[in-house]
């Protein structure tokens, strides 16, 4: 049986989130939830948007009303394999190329696109969607929730330590994307996710965005690192919510890899809940052009002797402009927790702007918390220096903001993505 | 075409003031010269307008290396056309690793002369056995946390791997201890054996790196002049009584 065609309609519908549900073939209880969610988003306000020198751009203006949820022709699936042994590629919402490497089937890792992990595997999926991220937080978390689509499901069993990374492409075409990803690392799992989130030039009319929600789940001694690389079109917003539930002993790294998109609105969250958790954020981010970021992290320290370790390191060339808000709370029930937050910022551009506000709150006197930010020029003796070295003026200047992103940069879990990212701070210059 | 660093009537200034009040000087190739004076004379000044540093406004004179007029060029270009300066505070550049800046350099310095990756390390791994460097080194960021000495042996590592005609070194003796003094003097001689044929201009307030570099000719310099020339033995004069007589006998001389 032949699954019933998309209502090609613009902007947010009723029609478009059922037609949806039943093309995927899902149950009363999605439908429902999405139903759900889509009232929520009718009645929810936007996030907030704290770049306040870029008034006239912002969460605001854009017109949701025109997005274009679902694509009227079947993808072609041309995209350039980055040799990952497991790898889903989704374009415009399809999947289309899913690839798992035998090894990781067999240690009982379950890896699917979500809405598929939502139909095999209700019993791994049910117990966390939504609950990490509530789809009633905002306005945009409710859309995604009402839109989901493609996006990914990973399960890794007790115990089973994951070599290689797992690899989720997202990619706009015709259409915006929805991504809803699930990381669930039983007790002493190990993975890396590595999310890649691109463009392709606009081919019609309407809006296209990019809005995702990640929930990560990291029982006891769990490790969990997500790296999600980012580079959108001008013309693409992306409002992403990333957040993660970090239990005892467990760790849950981030590698936040922000380089482009019309307005981008990245959230990345991590809950030390267990004693002796560990959370880390290691990012970087390169507006150009005319593009505004609107970035936060926030580590919430819930539980006693938790670590935690934030590195943000930003650019700005042309007229980009970004803010980037890092916050450490440290709980009452935080005794013993150690923290350090730092942000180092270039800018490039005279017209460029980073505001960079690292923030501390801190209700437990027996802990130890520090944080800084420096922003900066590129050096002007650093560049004679190089100079006088036979390097020309742009050469350097490479040369210099390749090193300023490097420890971001090298500590990205895939080569050939390591060198995906240098190319597109390179283009950037 | 006339071989040499020559440097005539340079005037220069900063920030309108004016620094250098008309600087001659010839280093020719494979020579050793030594500039020493008291601080604040210009030394670095003559060092860094020479190299192309923008901060200082050449007024008048010029300056040639081997017939090519330096001024004309930009900072790059004054490098590729084979001059080098050892800073007296070489800059730190984080997350750039030694191995790859002192690849980039090259490649820019000598096009015609790229070395396939292997025989690049070769190179390096043998000027820094000469150099007594510990080979952790290339993987390192360039000045990033280095010490002083260890800073000036990476500018002599530079040197030593660019090959550079003509080779300026702005106080590469200041802020190093006896040891470390001695074994940056022993590497510029190691450098120098191997490639006889760079001249070399030595910078320094102190006489003490010059018992390992036995300069050929020494200048003196105050007040944005050159007051005085001569042999190795007025380095050993100043080392004796310092500049004060000397100042005494320009000042003399003047009245």
């Amino acid at each position: 049986m032949a699954s019933p065609d998309l209502v090609m309609e613009a902007g947010v519908s009723r029609v478009a989130v059922e037609g949806l549900s039943a093309r995927l073939g899902e149950g009363e209880q999605e439908r429902a939830a999405r139903l759900a969610a889509l009232d929520a988003y009718e009645r929810l306000p936007l996030p907030a948007w704290r770049l306040s020198r870029t008034q006239r751009r912002n969460l605001t203006t854009v017109d949701f009303s025109r997005i274009v949820p679902f694509a009227a022709q079947t993808p072609a699936g041309d995209v350039a394999d980055t040799g990952a042994a497991t790898r889903i590629v989704n374009l415009d919402g399809e999947a289309i190329s899913l690839r798992l490497a035998p090894e990781i089937a067999a240690t009982g890792t379950y890896v699917a696109p979500f809405e598929t992990a939502l139909r095999e595997r209700p019993e791994l999926v049910r117990p966390h969607f939504g609950r990490i991220v509530d789809p009633e937080t905002n306005r945009l978390t409710a859309l995604n929730a009402a839109l989901h689509r493609g996006g990914l499901f990973v399960h890794v069993p007790r115990g089973v330590e994951l070599r290689e990374a797992i690899e989720l492409h997202t990619i706009v075409e015709h259409a915006s994307a929805f991504p809803r990803l699930l990381i669930v690392a039983e007790e002493h799992a190990s993975v890396q996710v590595l999310e890649r989130i691109e463009s392709r030039p606009a081919t019609g009319e309407g809006v296209r965005v990019v809005c995702s929600v990640t929930e990560i789940v990291a029982n006891a001694g769990a490790r969990v690192t997500y790296a999600a690389l980012q580079q959108l079109g001008e013309d693409v917003p992306e409002i992403a919510m990333r957040r993660a539930s970090v239990g005892r002993d467990a760790n849950v790294e981030f590698a936040p890899i922000t380089l482009g998109g019309d307005i981008v609105k990245s959230v990345y969250e991590a809950n030390l809940e267990g004693e002796g958790a560990t959370g880390g954020a290691h990012g970087l981010f390169f507006p150009a052009g005319r593009e505004a970021f609107d970035l936060s992290a926030r580590i919430t320290h819930a539980a006693p002797h938790t670590t935690s370790d934030a590195l943000l390191l930003g650019a700005a060339n042309g007229a980009g402009q970004a803010a980037f808000d890092g916050m450490i709370a440290i709980l009452e029930s935080g005794a013993g927790s150690l923290s350090n937050l730092r942000s180092l910022s270039l800018l490039l551009a005279p017209k460029a702007h980073i505001d960079s506000v690292p923030g501390m709150e801190i209700a437990n006197n027996d802990v130890k918390a520090y944080h800084g930010a420096t922003i900066g020029e590129i050096d002007p003796e650093t560049l004679f220096f190089c100079q006088s070295r036979g390097i020309d003026p742009d050469e350097a200047r490479r040369m210099i903001v390749a090193g300023f992103f490097s420890t971001v940069v090298d500590a990205i879990p895939s080569t050939q993505a390591r060198i995906w990212v240098q190319q597109r701070i390179e283009a950037k210059l | 075409m006339e071989k040499g660093l020559i440097v005539r009537g340079l005037r220069v200034s900063v920030e309108s003031i004016e620094i250098l009040k008309g600087i001659d000087l010839t280093v020719e190739p494979g020579r050793v010269h030594a500039l020493m004076g008291p601080n604040g004379s210009g030394k670095s000044t003559l060092s860094f307008a020479l190299t192309g540093h923008p901060k200082y406004t050449v007024t008048g004179g010029s300056a040639t290396l081997d017939g090519s007029d330096l001024l004309a060029l930009r900072p790059h270009e004054r490098a590729r056309a084979g001059l080098f300066l050892s800073f007296q505070y070489p800059a730190a550049i984080p997350g750039v690793s030694v191995a790859n800046f002192l690849r980039g350099a090259r490649t820019a310095l000598r096009p015609g002369d790229v070395l396939p990756p292997a025989k690049f390390k070769k190179l390096v791994t043998e000027k820094m056995q000469l150099l007594g460097m510990d080979s952790s080194v290339v993987s390192r960021y360039v000045n990033d946390g280095f010490s002083g000495g260890e800073k000036k042996r990476l500018e002599m590592l530079q040197m030593a791997v660019f090959q550079p005609k003509y080779a300026i070194l702005d106080e590469t003796d200041s802020g190093l201890d006896v040891d470390a003094l001695r074994a940056v003097g022993e590497s510029v001689n190691a450098v120098r054996s191997a490639n006889s044929e760079t001249g070399l201009l030595v910078i320094t307030h102190y006489p003490r790196i010059l018992q390992y570099l036995h300069p050929d000719t020494v200048h003196v310099m105050m007040d944005g002049r050159i007051v005085k020339q001569g042999g190795a033995d007025l380095a050993e004069r100043i080392e004796r009584d310092g500049y004060d007589p000397i100042r005494e006998e320009v000042a003399g001389g003047v009245a």
